[in-house]
């Protein structure tokens, strides 16, 4: 994601909606990929990304250029994805307990479709899905978005020691399932 | 140094973030050790290698096209506030200029007003000043005239 000038950001907080635009274009990819590796829920992504945004457009009018739009930005995705997400779980759960109650086998489908192409998305679900929402935040934000722990820590709102430590519970957590499919001959 | 260490540090290591020197060591380390070295290859497949290459999809356009319609109307809601506002002050603005008018007259006649009555007790003084002075060089015989009893008295 490239820096944003600051005289597009100043015109979008006097209203701008153009400026607003060109901010929404060079930043909606990172916001929904984030949102959807998350949520994997494409209409879940849909629905964080324009909440992202709204919430974006009226909190422009208080940004003091004290940190950069970008590290705000990752900030209002992840708390949000992480917040649908869990809201959503709750829903999920309770939804299952409806359909069992009433012996409704037909809606336990919760497949998503397929919405990454490509050989190693099962991998990268399976590895993400044993995951904590706060957890995945950070795998997707390292090793997918390429950020610094720094910045990772910066969008979080969280101490860099936390970042790494989340990150090397995750490792440590795909790695155990790695082995346990099989790979555990190759260690 | 020791494989504990290294264990413990490899997440940190495969994503370049300790320092230069550390890295240096962990890198040493692998390369003389056969077990970390297999545990920093499995970590690899396991952890690092799955999101190499990992996809990437556009939202679609409809995403922004919804934000655009709520911000929008949120700026329209806030014209039509600021509108209604204004529309109020409209009706409201015979009054204004008729207070305002009236509140400057009143003013202004106060300030006359003052400025008159203040003028006409100064004359007024001043008359009886000089009237006093005239008086006093009429009557002056080089006696004073109290004219009061206790002076009479005193005298």
């Amino acid at each position: 994601m490239r820096d944003i000038p600051k005289e597009t950001i100043v015109k979008a907080q006097g209203g701008d909606i153009e400026a607003f635009e060109e901010i929404y274009k060079e930043t909606s990819s990172f916001v929904f990929n984030v949102t959807l590796r998350i949520m994997y829920n494409w209409a879940d992504a849909e629905e964080v990304t324009q909440d992202v945004f709204i919430k974006l457009y009226r909190g422009l009018k208080n940004f003091r250029f004290k940190s950069s739009l970008k590290t705000w930005i990752y900030r209002i995705t992840v708390n949000s994805a992480i917040n649908a997400y869990n809201k959503r779980k709750k829903l999920r759960q309770r939804t299952v307990e409806y359909d069992d109650a009433i012996g409704d086998v037909a809606s336990g489908e919760n497949e998503e479709k397929k919405i990454y192409k490509g050989d190693n998305e099962e991998a990268i679900r399976k590895a993400l899905d044993i995951l904590s929402p706060e957890q995945r935040a950070c795998v997707v934000l390292r090793n997918i978005e390429g950020l610094s722990y720094k910045e990772i820590a910066e969008s979080l709102g969280v101490k860099i020691n936390t970042v790494r430590t989340r990150l090397k519970r995750s490792r440590e957590k795909m790695l155990g399932r790695f082995k346990k499919e099989g790979g555990q001959n190759e260690v | 140094m020791k494989c504990k260490h290294v264990k413990k540090m490899i997440s940190e290591y495969m994503d370049g973030e300790l320092d230069e020197k550390m890295q240096e060591k962990v890198k040493e380390h692998l390369a003389s050790c056969n077990e970390c070295k297999r545990l920093s290859e499995a970590v690899q497949r396991s952890a690092f290698s799955p999101f190499e290459g990992a996809g990437k999809v556009s939202p679609p356009s409809e995403v922004w096209q919804s934000v655009k319609e709520a911000i929008t109307e949120k700026r329209a809601g806030f014209i039509d506030a600021l509108r209604e506002e204004l529309s109020t002050i409209f009706t409201r603005r015979r009054l204004v200029p008729a207070f305002a008018s009236s509140a400057v007259l009143l003013i202004c006649a106060i300030l006359i007003a003052n400025i008159y009555f203040r003028k006409t007790s100064v004359n007024e003084f001043l008359t009886d000043q000089e009237n006093f002075l005239i008086t006093l060089s009429a009557n002056n015989n080089g006696d004073m005239d109290f004219g009061t009893s206790i002076e009479e008295f005193l005298l």
